[in-house]
Formats: structure tokens, C-alpha cells, sequence
């Protein structure tokens, strides 16, 4: 052997060692019997993950959930911070502008600031708005002014959530 | 990296066929030249042709058994050298084998055509195959076949045994004992290129596909394998 193509050659004999051709028959037979067995010998379990597997390479919805969750997670992740960080971008600018109508009437300002301050009712007297409730002989005074508040509907709560309170 | 590295001075030519040892087919096997030929002009990048299963395949996938049991003796012959060249064993060849067709038969809904069917099976087998032979490890015992006495009438091994006193006096199965155990010797790797192409005469391109390497890969791998053997074989040397 003088070179690598003898090498090919001699290896390439091996082709030669075959089995008898009755050989491929007999395989085909055992083959199917083989089959014949495993199908009685399955258990429930291997069938269940057989029948699971094929199933999931079949429909074409199941290959779709893992993408379409990881981009809804993606998504309301990405709306979440995109609302949380124009919340935190908006409050200075509101606070400027307070500070700036602050120093330049400074009257008015103090008004406003009574007008924003929120006045909660004592958890035992009665709900502003709601007619009808038994008021606290405890605390009268504090329940006569908050039922007062409340039928005036002002200084108490935002607008908005007083013509609602109306409504009820 | 030295594999890769030398696969680009070891490059024959950018064929995938011109290296093909082309007197290893047998005439007879009318059968192993049609799915070489289809697999060098799959490989050459020419126009695919539609995959010869592809109707048994169908049939198959449709509950017609005999569809699937053609196909088994399609191709039993020749994934049967691939794996019993790798092993050295007809016992644990014929026990891989049925294991291979058992999961390619649970696995043909899987298979969506991207390969041939041809490729596919043998991907299996392959695969399968090294498997096994990283459980068995080192319970080498060889069982082999009987040589097809055709060999006294092959131009190759004519020429070797005028060539060779070695080899002449050797005697068949003495030669066969000696070139099995020079295939045992090499890594499962090695051993799967120099069947694929050398003994089964497929081109670098289709078992660069089938081993999911590179054909470079596939070409530094059959340079190492050929020294070895050249090693190991030494003795049977013109002297």
C-alpha cells in the first residue's frame, strides 16, 4: 500500500461482506412483527405522549400559543412601562407650572390649595351624597359638617366624582 | 479547528462526485446508483427532481402498510451497510436496523419533504447508529458476514492481491478480520465518513448533510481516517 487510494480501495472490499439475501426477507417478516408487538405492548402513557406529540406537530394553533404569549407578555410589558414612564415625565411639569401660578398670585393660590384639599368624612359618620344614613351622636359636629359638605357637594371631592356620588 | 483548518488542504476539487469512486458501484444494484445519482445532482445544486418516494411516502401517511413495508425493503439493503460497517456486528445491525425503521414509521408525519426521503432515513440511521455505539462502548465483539465470493471478480482486489504477496497470502477472511479491526479502531466519526464514502461510495455533499457538518468536515475527516488506516494496514504493503 503505497498511497491513499490503495487504502480506498482495499476498504472499499468490504462492500463484499453481505448477508444472504433470504436474510431481507426474513428482516421484512420480523419487521413487522415487531410492530405487531409494540402496538400490543404500548402503554397508556407512551400513547398518550405519542398521541400529544403528533397532535402538537399537526395543529398548527398549538406551534402558534408559545409565540403569541411571549409577544403578548412582550407587549403589555412594553404598554406598561411606555404608561408608567410618561406618568413620571408629566409630574414635574405639573409641578412647575403650580410653582410658577404660585409665585405669581400667590391669593389665588392658597384658594386653590384649599380648593384641592381633600377633606375624608370620619369612617362613622355617613357617606357624602347618600341621603337617609343615621348620623353619629359620638361626633356630631364633625357629622354635621361633612353631611353639610356633602349636600353643598363642594370642597370635599373633585367634581367628577361628586356628580357621580349625586347620581347613586 | 485543525480538522477544518486542514479540510482546506486536503480539498480535492469543488466536486462532489469527481472523488467518487465510481468503480465501487455494483452494476447489479440498480437501486444504489439511482439514489446516487439523485443525491449528486441534489448536492450539486442543480434542479431538485421530485423525491422517487414521495408517492410511498404518501401512501403511507395515508395507512397503506404495504406503502411502508416497500420502503423498507427499498432501502434495508444498503442503511443495513451502513450500519453494520459501523458496528462490526450482524446481531446488533440487525437489532439498530429495526429500531430505525420502527422510528422512522412513527416519525414519517414529521417528515414535511424539506430532504428526500432517502436522506431523512439514513439521517436516522446514522444517528441512531452512533448512539448505540456510544452505549456499547467497549464490547467490541465482531460478528461478521460472510464475504460474496463475487470479490474474486472485482478489478480492485485483482489488481491489490497482484500487487500485494501480503494480501495474496493473507486469504479472505484473514483480510476481512484485518480490515474490520482497523475500522474498529478508529473514532465513531471517522468510521461513519469512511463507510459513507468509501465503502458506500456517497458523495461529501450528501454526507455533509446527513452528519450535519461541513464537507470540508467531511473531507478533513476522511484524510485522518485514510493515515490511520494507512497506519494500521501498513504490513499489507507492496514489499
Amino acid at each position: 500500500m503505497d498511497s491513499s487510494d490503495d487504502i480506498e480501495r482495499l476498504v472499499r472490499l468490504k462492500r463484499y461482506e453481505s448477508p444472504d439475501k433470504e436474510y431481507f426477507d426474513r428482516f421484512k417478516a420480523e419487521f413487522r412483527e415487531r410492530q405487531r408487538m409494540g402496538i400490543c405492548n404500548i402503554s397508556a402513557r407512551q400513547l398518550l405522549l405519542e398521541r400529544v406529540t403528533v397532535w402538537f406537530s399537526q395543529c398548527t394553533l398549538a406551534k402558534c400559543t408559545i409565540p403569541v404569549a411571549v409577544m403578548s407578555v412582550i407587549t403589555l410589558t412594553a404598554g406598561w412601562f411606555f404608561v408608567s414612564s410618561s406618568h413620571s415625565v408629566r409630574t414635574p411639569e405639573i409641578a412647575m407650572d403650580q410653582t410658577q401660578q404660585s409665585s405669581q398670585d400667590p391669593e389665588n393660590s392658597a384658594d386653590r390649595a384649599q380648593d384641592f384639599e381633600l377633606q375624608l368624612p370620619q369612617i362613622s359618620s355617613r357617606i357624602p351624597g347618600i341621603p337617609g344614613q343615621p348620623s353619629n351622636p359620638t361626633s356630631s359636629q364633625a357629622s354635621n359638617q361633612a353631611s353639610n359638605q356633602a349636600s353643598n357637594g363642594t370642597k370635599i371631592l373633585p367634581t367628577g366624582i361628586r356628580l357621580g356620588l349625586r347620581e347613586l | 479547528m485543525e480538522e477544518e483548518h486542514l479540510a482546506l488542504t486536503v480539498m480535492r476539487g469543488p466536486d462532489s462526485g469527481a472523488g467518487l469512486p465510481q468503480s465501487s458501484l455494483c452494476p447489479k444494484d440498480s437501486v444504489e446508483s439511482d439514489l446516487l445519482q439523485a443525491a449528486e445532482e441534489e448536492s450539486a445544486g442543480s434542479l431538485r427532481k421530485p423525491d422517487p418516494d414521495a408517492h410511498l411516502v404518501k401512501r403511507s401517511l395515508e395507512g397503506d402498510t404495504h406503502a411502508f413495508d416497500e420502503l423498507v425493503e427499498k432501502y434495508t439493503p444498503r442503511l443495513y451497510g451502513l450500519v453494520y460497517h459501523m458496528t462490526s456486528n450482524r446481531e446488533d445491525t440487525n437489532d439498530v436496523l429495526q429500531e430505525v425503521f420502527a422510528k422512522a414509521y412513527r416519525s414519517l408525519r414529521r417528515f414535511r419533504g424539506k430532504s428526500s426521503f432517502y436522506t431523512w432515513i439514513y439521517s436516522i440511521a446514522t444517528n441512531m447508529t452512533l448512539n448505540f455505539l456510544k452505549k456499547r462502548n467497549r464490547r467490541r465483539t465482531m460478528s461478521l458476514d460472510d464475504i460474496d465470493l463475487a470479490i474474486e471478480h472485482d478489478r480492485d482486489f485483482i489488481e491489490i492481491t497482484a500487487k500485494s504477496d501480503p494480501v495474496r497470502e493473507a486469504g479472505l477472511s484473514e483480510l476481512q478480520l484485518r480490515l474490520n479491526e482497523a475500522m474498529q479502531k478508529l473514532s465513531d466519526n471517522h468510521r461513519a465518513v469512511v463507510t459513507m464514502f468509501d465503502i458506500q461510495a456517497m458523495p461529501h455533499a450528501e454526507i455533509a448533510k446527513i452528519l450535519k457538518v461541513s464537507e470540508g468536515t467531511v473531507r478533513s475527516r476522511l484524510f485522518y481516517a485514510h493515515q490511520q488506516l494507512q497506519a494500521w494496514l501498513g504490513d499489507l504493503r507492496t514489499p
